[in-house]
């Protein structure tokens, strides 16, 4: 607490400018070719992991952010996530993202309520969502985000405190449908 | 650990699958049970996903299912003749013997695995298809991690400052 206090603003100023160099801005290469089966809600072909097929766009708080196949350390560097052991936008089952709580990604996320929207931009189709829960929860509790098929949801999650000093072990997460 | 037991047969799984053709309409059934066969390994409904998936990409026929189920079985009886179904528990040569049924059969069918510290990455003509990650069933770290590099640079001028001020005032004394 002294050193935030004594150091806060100095702080905030340095790890904006190291994430600002961080996130490096990849183009969506050969996803463009990426098609959906709307009939069978399966996409005909999947992007490479690691490669960006989307972006994530949060109105209420300013986030327009690349969305990357997979969730390395190395992809959360460059912006949001998605974990490949969820589906896809438009395939009708849980979807789960994940970005760090720095300033140019997932800060804010406190100031997000109920019904504000979300959309995901992809190569293949556009799709928007609307907040509807959210929750803090134990980073073991990966069962607060439930893979199914029956309903399309987004679940997206951030370290939770946002402003952590040193190991954060919980998770931030908004639940939209 | 048991999770590691269901990246390796996970990673068996896809590899088979690469040579074979299926009924796409059986990727979601053959995930299933193979979901079944492996949940009491560690295997998560994450991992099912990504079975499911790499099924849609590459069809396989019932019969060459059959070749992965039974490629699965191999080391599932392994582990029991070791009498665990914790794979850090099994012996050194034990463990190589899963390890060279993966690199095997990635061999024979042209795909190459990478096995980094906590994963497994599974390339495919040169593109990278899926990592296959020992997750220790945690949700991904998503925290600011320059805190900890900072807060410790800071500690440290501050005590070495304070510590400076100490002896000044004492050698002023």
């Amino acid at each position: 607490m002294l050193i935030k206090l004594f150091f806060g603003q100095q702080i905030n100023e340095v790890v904006l400018l190291i994430n600002k160099f961080a996130i490096v801005d990849k183009s969506i290469s050969d996803n463009t070719k990426i098609v959906i089966n709307e009939n069978r809600k399966v996409l005909e072909s999947y992007p490479e992991y690691g490669t960006q097929y989307a972006t994530i766009k949060i109105p209420k708080i300013d986030i327009n952010l690349p969305v990357y196949f997979g969730d390395t350390l190395e992809i959360l560097k460059n912006g949001v996530g998605h974990s490949s052991g969820s589906y896809f936008p438009g395939e009708g089952g849980s979807i789960i993202y994940m970005g760090h709580n720095s300033k140019k990604i997932f800060r804010n996320f406190s100031k997000l309520e109920i019904g504000d929207e979300i959309y995901i931009s992809t190569t293949y189709g556009e799709y928007s969502y609307i907040i509807y829960d959210m929750q803090i929860v134990n980073e073991t509790d990966v069962e607060k985000l439930p893979i199914q098929k029956e309903e399309e949801i987004l679940m997206v999650y951030t370290c939770y405190p946002f402003e952590n000093i040193g190991y954060a072990n919980q998770r931030y997460v908004v639940y939209a449908k | 650990m048991k999770k590691k037991l269901a990246i390796w047969l996970l990673v068996v799984f896809f590899i088979v699958i690469f040579s074979v053709t299926v009924n796409a309409e059986s990727a979601e059934v053959l995930s299933n049970k193979l979901y079944n066969k492996l949940a009491p390994y560690g295997m998560t409904n994450n991992d099912r996903v990504k079975v499911e998936r790499y099924l849609e990409q590459y069809p396989v026929t019932d019969e060459e299912a059959d070749v992965v189920f039974s490629m699965a079985d191999q080391m599932v009886e392994l582990m029991n003749k070791a009498g665990t179904n914790d794979i850090s528990k099994i012996s050194n040569e034990e463990k190589q013997k899963v390890k060279d049924i993966a690199i095997e059969a990635a061999s024979t069918v042209g795909a190459t695995l990478v096995f980094k510290p906590s994963w497994v990455e599974i390339y495919r003509d040169g593109k990278l298809v899926e990592s296959v990650k020992y997750s220790n069933g945690k949700l991904v770290y998503t925290g600011n991690n320059i805190n900890f590099a900072l807060i410790t640079v800071v500690l440290v001028v501050v005590v070495l400052t304070l510590t400076l001020i100490l002896k000044k005032k004492k050698a002023n004394k």
